[in-house]
């Protein structure tokens, strides 16, 4: 059973990344691309718990600070709270509605791009300016948003085969 | 309360990740070596099998990138065309520029750039949004890439590499604010320090330049090579876009629009040089 909650964490982890890697850039509107880690990093604090979505967002954002050129811990940072706070929206059990799923992404996107630019800032990336912000912020979500049911249906899959998997959160 | 308490372990886990993620931001910020070994790693595996899937689905990705910026796609289309038909007559005239100037610089024994080893990258898309200063090649060091390597388009000069691992190699782009690059204006002899001033602006020159130096709009600019500077000689940068006279410092300031657009980067080519000699194999 460990075997295969680590396959597929892997799995879904590795599929999402070379769709964000190899697709993504490519497959932008108006000059936006979608933020898929981050939206399956707030999906899994949805279908996993508080604690499962912090320890997937930090080592997840940790692999995909390795493509930025943003310093290495700083999207890791980013995702370990936004999986630690969607991880709450579980405890409602209101993960189980498309339109909760939904929004919380779409909400959790902007705040996680928000505190990245942010924190990049704080720590000299003034590069962060350059970009379309507002852009950014309208356009991402939205397009997260989109794809939230997916995102959230793989998270479900990934976590199902965790042994610790009781069925509550945290 | 104790840590079986659900709560308190989920503000403790918190915690604890927190501090991992800036214990980690901490140890990249101190060029922490195993973590740049760990990257390495990392891309080796996802950077290959990402760019396989890019490329078997470009058709669709075109497909998209055509219906979302259809407008964008023919004025690059009129632009290339432009350019491709200018390029043509340039071809004749730079061969034959570049014979007569081989020829000069043998007579006063100065080592011509142009014959300098170099190496085409190819600029790898970065994912996510926020682009930087730099960009990045598929040039390392198995290449024999080196940081301080300066770096040009078929336009001119755009940046020099900064940071080399194996098989990939960031490249830091002229427009940073605090790159700087030693100039001289051609047919003045005016030498000065230029520096960037972000994405999109020209260079500045705002020091080092008396009001008489007879620099005028349009003069093109190239690397002074002076000695110790990051670059060779007479690489071409761009030409002066404005100059303005100080007259309290009488001094003058002047911007340089950059030859090549650092915007719309694919093909770099790396030369093979450092200020400290060539490169060891």
């Amino acid at each position: 059973m460990k075997g295969l909650f680590i396959g597929r964490v892997f799995i879904v982890g590795f599929v999402v990344l070379v769709i964000h890697i190899g697709l993504a850039p490519d497959l932008r509107i108006v000059g936006v691309a979608a933020e898929l880690p981050l939206g399956l990093t707030i999906a899994s604090g949805l279908a996993g718990g508080v604690e499962r979505g912090a320890v997937h967002g930090l080592i997840y954002g940790l692999i995909v600070d390795m493509f930025l050129f943003t310093p290495v811990g700083l999207s890791a940072l980013v995702f370990a709270v936004i999986g630690w706070l969607s991880g709450h929206v579980y405890l409602d059990r209101l993960e189980e509605s498309p339109l909760v799923s939904t929004v919380t992404i779409a909400l959790g996107t902007a705040a996680s791009i928000g505190v990245f630019i942010a924190l990049g800032l704080m720590l000299g990336e003034s590069s962060l300016l350059e970009a379309p912000i507002g852009t950014i912020l309208l356009v991402a979500p939205m397009i997260n948003a989109a794809l939230a049911v997916p995102l959230v249906a793989a998270a479900h899959w990934m976590w199902t085969a965790d042994p610790l998997h009781q069925g509550t959160y945290g | 309360m104790s840590l079986l308490d659900p709560d308190r372990r989920r503000r403790t886990t918190l915690i604890l990740l927190v501090l991992t993620s800036i214990t980690i931001l901490s140890l990249d910020y101190q060029g922490f070596k195993p973590l740049e070994a760990v990257q390495g790693v990392v891309r080796g595996f996802v950077d290959p099998i990402a760019s396989s899937v890019g490329s078997v689905a470009s058709p669709f990705t075109n497909g998209w990138t055509s219906i979302t910026e259809y407008d964008d796609v023919l004025d690059e289309n009129e632009r290339l065309r432009s350019e491709l038909a200018a390029a043509r007559s340039g071809i004749i005239k730079e061969a034959a520029a570049e014979e007569s100037l081989r020829a000069l610089l043998d007579e006063v024994d100065i080592d011509y750039i142009g014959g300098a080893e170099s190496i085409v990258g190819q600029v790898i898309d970065r994912p996510g949004n926020f682009q930087n200063y730099s960009i990045e090649i598929n040039r390392g060091a198995s290449d024999g890439l080196r940081a301080g390597m300066p770096v040009v388009s078929n336009d001119g000069l755009v940046g020099r590499v900064t940071d080399v691992q194996q098989d990939f190699s960031e490249v830091r782009l002229l427009h940073q604010p605090d790159f700087r690059v030693g100039i001289r204006v051609v047919g003045t002899g005016a030498v000065a320090l230029a520096s960037g001033d972000g994405i999109g602006n020209d260079l500045i020159v705002k020091q080092g330049l008396d009001q008489e130096s007879g620099i005028e709009e349009g003069a093109f600019v190239v690397t002074s090579g002076i000695e110790g500077s990051s670059y060779p000689p007479d690489v071409v940068i761009g030409t002066v876009s404005s100059v303005e006279v100080n007259t309290n410092l009488l001094q003058q300031t002047i911007s340089i629009e950059l030859l090549a657009d650092l915007d719309d980067l694919r093909f770099v080519t790396v030369l093979l040089w450092t200020v400290d000699g060539p490169p060891t194999p």
